[in-house]
């Protein structure tokens, strides 16, 4: 299945951070990068963790922008880069998680995004991980499922029944709640 | 789905975009927080040197990484036990490599090369067949970080001509249910040790591929198995079982007189292995581990000659855990250390005529090395073997780097006459169904291609089997199951069902010259798990009406 049309771009705002010069890519991080914290924080829960995650996929694809090496789809592929990365890095964690647990070490605080639906995002990182990387994008960024396809390098109908399957074990973890707010 | 499942979706859709955007207003306001702050503490935010900063315009170092983890899980039910079990340990290291596991080599974000920090302990060869290249370069994944284990010690005679003849094998197998696919089954029913245990007789246990009968033990602990196998009577398979511990290990009081262990160590290895050839794996190690596979990058036949170089942090004690996979095989000497080599006739995820040599030996700086060639003389892996030498962190990051920087695999072109029908992605490569254009429409006249990892290639073609009105095959591999197959009577769908699980629905596809549609599709392998491992395939009109049916059998043997 090739990729044969670029994404659009959607939905990211910029976050006027660098200063000198205006490269494409620079205007490319600025574009993107809260979009990337924020699939890598959906997927890993914890926000510094996150910011690492998408500083390594920018510096990644800044490699890659700067080689030539011809990303057609940089946004693209710097979000699979993050969907990648993020659970990789979940799971190289879990052995420090078991050590923190067995110390009685905090999780992370959730005070850094106080609004934020933790429960929400809390049973979407439960999901396995294709399905977690499928319903972070679908919902994070409302991509339809040819985009999505494309970030995940995969195909439209896996995606479908991903989406399929992990919305419905969402449903069912947040049921009581999700039903109560529609009352 | 029903008016209650609709209106639950609806209300899961908003509580999801809701949730999106609440995401996105606090990470601004985070941004805002931070960029007030910076300006607060540095007058001049400008006079930041650029170089710190890994990307233009990339922020301020990231805060302590603080962990809040969930686990995936992968079901595997309906499959025999001892199928079942060494499954899951496949399907663990999968997991342990998900997520990625499909892109390493495609798109750049594969492992991270600054993670290792035991980079000096790799050994790379000095001396590869002409013509052999680095094809994919990975962290051994770790298993036991993502709560599984298989953990195994063997017992035998050190006395005896062969000690490993007659041994006596526990494991304990470290899993959620889920991944385990539910309670022991088959055999009788004993009791072992206060625990309800099956025990069976198998001509193929732990061993894979003795073929001498063995009898074995399984019962449930609280976190997986306990498995005893032994090629000894029943009755001393059942002592050694109740005198086995978790750790695992069998009390001497349970074992045949003069019984001694023969080794121990993680048993996934062996499954771990047959996957490498496959590269269905990307970088989900700690950084101590390292894999590369080396072929011809220029040999395109689906069994090209391939060597896999794989080290990790080990025991010298599971050296001879090789044996359990590999029964052909004898000890030897490798770079002045203890080794096994190990022949098989079958090369794991390809074709089955080339034949592997497995030689492993542990160095003294406890790192346990794995040279396996597939389709290879033994001496040329040996000399593989032999010719290793120290790496240098600078060549370790560079293999992964050219890692992931490869391109993705491609498949030959068609041959003349054929034409491609379909086609798509499994985690670690691509299918594709290619009919032979120049034939009837005939399920036989319709092959699959597919590409797995680094090196994995099959196609296949079936019989011509003709069953109207729905003719159908199946291919399950690189965890993903492909249906393809004929339809002889019109209709506007075609589904892959079973009850109470989300139909998956099959494309519809002309060929030129043909006077009926192919029918094809692909979806995740667990997708109908624990329906025994077959599924209805449904053609309807346009009305629902069903105008075709007909099953096929989705399990890794169908």
């Amino acid at each position: 299945m090739s990729v044969s049309r670029p994404i659009p771009e959607r939905g990211v705002g910029e976050t006027g951070r660098s200063a000198g010069p205006d490269t494409p890519f620079d205007a490319f991080a600025r574009e993107h990068r809260r979009a990337l914290v924020a699939l890598a924080w959906t997927l890993t829960g914890d926000l510094g963790l996150a910011e690492d995650v998408a500083q390594d996929a920018l510096h990644a694809t800044w490699q890659a922008w700067d080689r030539g090496t011809g990303i057609e789809h940089p946004a693209a592929w710097a979000r699979r880069v993050v969907a990648n990365r993020a659970i990789d890095r979940v799971r190289r964690a879990g052995r420090e998680r078991r050590a923190l647990a067995r110390v009685g070490a905090e999780p992370g605080s959730t005070a850094d995004l106080p609004t934020t639906d933790h429960e929400f995002w809390d049973a979407v990182r439960a999901l396995p991980a294709r399905q977690a990387q499928t319903i972070a994008l679908h919902y994070l960024e409302d991509r339809p499922i040819t985009e999505i396809a494309e970030i995940l390098g995969c195909a439209p109908a896996t995606v479908k029944v991903h989406l399929h399957r992990g919305r419905r074990a969402l449903a069912d973890a947040l049921a009581p709640a999700t039903e109560e707010g529609r009352r | 789905m029903s008016t209650t499942d609709d209106a639950r979706l609806e209300a899961l859709d908003r509580r999801g975009r809701d949730a999106a955007r609440t995401l996105l207003d606090d990470l601004d306001d985070l941004d805002a927080r931070d960029l007030h702050a910076r300006a607060s503490q540095a007058p001049d935010a400008g006079d930041a040197p650029a170089a710190t900063t890994p990307y233009p315009g990339a922020p301020a170092g990231p805060e302590p990484t603080r962990f809040h983890l969930d686990r995936a899980a992968v079901r595997k039910a309906g499959w025999p036990a001892r199928r079942r079990v060494r499954a899951a340990a496949a399907a663990a290291v999968l997991v342990a490599a998900a997520g990625a596991i499909a892109l390493v080599t495609r798109d750049g974000g594969g492992p991270d090369v600054t993670s290792g920090g035991q980079a000096d302990h790799h050994l790379l060869p000095a001396w590869l067949p002409a013509g052999f290249a680095p094809l994919h370069a990975i962290d051994v994944p770790d298993a036991a970080s993502m709560g599984f284990g298989y953990d195994v010690t063997v017992y035998g005679d050190p006395d005896a001509a062969d000690p490993w003849s007659a041994d006596v094998v526990v494991a304990h197998v470290v899993a959620d249910e889920e991944l385990l696919g539910g309670p022991p089954s088959g055999g009788e029913a004993v009791t072992v040790a206060g625990h309800e245990a099956r025990v069976r007789r198998e001509a193929d246990t732990l061993g894979a591929g003795t073929t001498s009968p063995r009898w074995e033990v399984e019962w449930q602990v609280d976190d997986g198995r306990m498995i005893v196998s032994g090629a000894l009577r029943r009755d001393e398979v059942l002592a050694a079982a109740e005198a086995a511990t978790s750790e695992p290990a069998i009390d001497p009081s349970g074992l045949p007189n003069g019984y001694d262990e023969l080794a121990s160590g993680p048993f996934v290895d062996s499954v771990l292995f047959s996957s490498l050839l496959e590269g269905a794996f990307d970088g989900s190690g700690d950084g101590s581990g390292l894999a590369v596979t080396y072929a011809d990058p220029s040999d395109r036949d689906a069994v090209r000659p391939a060597v896999v170089v794989a080290q990790r942090p080990g025991p010298a004690s599971a050296v001879d855990l090789l044996r359990l996979s590999y029964p052909d095989a004898d000890g030897t000497t490798v770079r002045g250390h203890h080794a096994v080599v190990g022949r098989g006739s079958e090369l794991p995820g390809s074709a089955g005529e080339a034949g592997v040599v497995a030689i492993q030996w542990a160095e003294p700086d406890g790192q346990l090395v794995t040279v396996v060639g597939f389709g290879m003389a033994e001496d040329v892996v040996r000399q593989v073997a032999e010719g290793l030498r120290p790496a240098s962190p600078d060549e370790v990051a560079a293999l992964r780097e050219q890692d992931a920087a490869a391109a993705p695999r491609e498949f030959d072109p068609v041959p003349d006459g054929h034409v491609v029908v379909a086609s798509g992605e499994s985690p670690t490569g691509q299918w594709r169904i290619v009919a032979d254009a120049e034939r009837q429409a005939n399920v036989g006249a319709l092959t699959i291609d597919r590409l797995a990892g680094a090196i994995g290639s099959t196609s296949s073609t079936t019989g011509d089997r003709v069953e109207p009105p729905l003719d159908l095959s199946a291919d399950f591999s690189d965890a993903t199951a492909v249906v393809w197959g004929l339809l002889w009577v019109d209709a506007a769908t075609v589904t892959v069902e079973a009850p109470g699980i989300e139909p998956v629905p099959l494309g519809l596809y002309e060929v030129a010259g043909w006077d009926h549609p192919v029918v094809a599709g692909a979806f995740p392998d667990d997708h109908f798990a624990g329906q025994q491992d077959a599924v209805d395939v449904v053609a309807r009109d346009a009305d629902g009406r069903e105008v075709a049916r007909n099953r096929t059998v989705l399990s890794p043997d169908g």
